[in-house]
């Protein structure tokens, strides 16, 4: 998942270049840097048309802004920041209007919510579906806060000290939300039928961060 | 990466005897990626050597670690790139943002004292989550005595004429002139049309010598569920086991389940969001509910502001801020907090008089939040305000 294809200096490079307008060195900052802006919206937002309204926004607001962008802070951080606040920016517009979309949602038959059609047993398999609509609830399901933590570490890869940099927040209250945000996924999963399984081989005391 | 001895992210070290994994949780997190020292890992080594129950939240949490990791990446619209770029290099002027013209209706709300009758036209919706803990009861309230689905549809979110219609039948302590109650348009804060008398919905009228609602309330005793249309309507959802799942496991205390709205001591989750046009929504929260600012930053996202309230005084609030012109809609979405929120639950509520304030973000305030007490059996709940735009 982590893809910090450039170094700082490459980084620095493209930057200085595109500030000067260079149409090549913006799509290339734009390859590099959709990807994960993109899957950061989208694990957001839960939504594709949602993320890629946002992640549009947000490269048109960071090379509208490359003027202002002083090299201090790595431009990853930068646009990272720029992409959460149109996070921010599209939930609260949406937000008196969505949660009706929400309440009907979660308003089930008189069964509760739908089963997975491998019933109680089955669990996700997150290589077959990236988005699979479980995990795309069980995201939703908790507070902007947590999520933010959850995906831009766990499912974006970005380290801790990045993300509390892109966030704003010391690297305690990340790994804290993180913490959290863990256990009441593995939590709604469970409950819902999609029991996130145990490790396919051995137990490791100390488990290597997963790249 | 040697952390130092005496410890990492500016948090003393580590060292036993260790309490639960919940007091060490960032520590938990750096100990699964093996970036503790070596004093700090043994101190949780001798921990889970005797903890079952931390053992197995550790082995949670790698199991999502392992399972976070192996979520695929989406691939980006291929279309984004040129939607990104024709408007970059097409000279256009960037799409304004609707904004009301209406100059500060709030702002000349709270010049005014707020006893005095207002149609706050630029504030559009109040919307209030309440779940009823354990019981999956959900109350609903804004959208008169049609409490389906369809009663919940966007125009009431606006303050589209159903709500307020619906609003002004339930509102039972205003004068005659209720019945001219303006529309809380959306966009078109449209003030002017008010009744022809000028007045538009009743002022607020407190008891006693209240001059907050929240005085007023605490002032008074709790009061009896008056039938009142717009906000006592109580339907029965089968959303419990979402509730359950979304709030996790011991959420609900005992797990009272089912049953009809009146139950012994549920938790109750209580967000209320406020659309408003502009920035002074927030005072005009306070001085409607005299809920006070905490010291207590927020999330980053959103400005609240939340109180402890007697769980019986949800509806007299209500019917406040109802009487006040707000449109109030309730939804059953309980989320999980937002830090404050989570920050709140480790603490003792009963310490939390006043509010949670964030500065707003540019000319907007937003957010809606769920926070539920640390005691499942509290008497009170938070009730948490926010503005939305």
């Amino acid at each position: 998942m982590p893809d910090h294809m450039l170094t700082k200096d490459q980084d620095a490079a493209l930057v200085a270049r595109a500030k000067t307008g260079d149409r090549d060195a913006l799509r290339e900052l734009y390859d590099t840097y959709s990807g994960r802006g993109y899957n950061l919206a989208l694990r957001m937002l839960g939504d594709p048309w949602d993320a890629a309204d946002v992640l549009q926004e947000a490269f048109i607001k960071a090379f509208g802004a490359l003027s202002g962008f002083k090299g201090d802070a790595r431009f990853s951080t930068w646009f990272h920041r720029i992409v959460v606040n149109a996070v921010y920016d599209h939930m609260r517009r949406r937000r008196v209007d969505p949660l009706e979309d929400e309440i009907m949602d979660r308003l089930a038959g008189p069964g509760g919510p739908a089963q997975p059609a491998g019933g109680i047993q089955a669990s996700v398999e997150p290589h077959m579906d990236g988005l699979s609509q479980p995990l795309r609830d069980a995201l939703m399901s908790l507070g902007e806060g947590f999520r933010l933590a959850i995906v831009l570490c766990d499912l974006l890869g970005f380290d801790h000290s990045e993300a509390a940099e892109i966030l704003g927040v010391q690297e305690g209250t990340i790994k804290s939300r993180i913490f959290r945000a863990r256990a009441l996924l593995a939590a709604y999963l469970r409950d819902h039928g999609y029991p996130v399984p145990e490790e396919p081989q051995g137990n490791h005391d100390h488990t290597e961060r997963v790249t | 990466m040697t952390p130092p001895l005496d410890g990492h992210d500016g948090y003393p070290a580590l060292h036993s005897p260790l309490g639960h994994i919940e007091e060490w949780e960032s520590s938990a997190v750096d100990y699964l990626e093996a970036r503790l020292s070596a004093l700090e890992s043994s101190a949780i080594d001798s921990h889970l050597a005797a903890c079952g129950s931390c053992r197995e939240r550790l082995a949670e949490q790698k199991r999502m670690i392992v399972f976070l990791a192996a979520v695929e990446s989406v691939e980006v619209p291929g279309d984004l790139e040129s939607r990104v770029f024709d408007r970059l290099f097409l000279v256009s002027p960037p799409p304004s943002r609707e904004r009301p013209t209406e100059p500060g209706v709030l702002r000349r709300l709270l010049t005014g004292a707020v006893r005095r009758p207002w149609v706050p036209a630029a504030i559009a919706a109040v919307v209030v989550m309440v779940a009823l803990a354990g019981s999956g009861d959900v109350i609903r309230s804004g959208g008169g005595a049609d409490t389906s689905r369809s009663g919940l549809d966007s125009s009431s979110v606006a303050g589209g004429a159903t709500t307020v219609d619906a609003q002004t039948e339930s509102s039972k302590s205003a004068p005659a002139s209720t019945s001219s109650v303006s529309p809380l348009g959306a966009e078109s804060s449209d003030v002017a049309s008010r009744d022809a008398a000028g007045n538009t919905v009743a002022a607020l009228d407190l008891p006693g010598t209240a001059t907050t609602v929240l005085d007023a309330i605490q002032d008074s005793p709790p009061q009896a569920d008056t039938g009142d249309p717009g906000l006592t309507e109580t339907t029965v959802t089968t959303a419990t086991t979402d509730m359950a799942a979304i709030s996790g496991p011991g959420a609900y205390g005992a797990g009272d389940q089912g049953g009809a709205a009146q139950h012994a001591t549920p938790t109750i989750w209580v967000s209320v969001g406020v659309a408003a046009g502009d920035v002074d929504a927030g005072s005009v929260i306070e001085q409607i509910t005299g809920l006070h600012p905490l010291a207590i930053q927020s999330s980053p996202d959103v400005p609240v502001y939340a109180a402890k309230i007697g769980r019986d005084s949800i509806d007299a609030i209500l019917r406040q801020l109802s009487d006040a012109g707000l449109t109030v809609r309730l939804s059953d979405v309980p989320r999980t907090p937002l830090d404050p929120a989570s920050a709140l639950e480790a603490h003792d509520i009963s310490a939390l008089p006043y509010l949670v304030p964030v500065s707003p973000q540019g000319d907007t305030l937003s957010g809606s939040i769920l926070s539920r007490t640390a005691d499942t059996e509290a008497d009170y709940v938070l009730m948490v305000l926010s503005a939305v735009r």
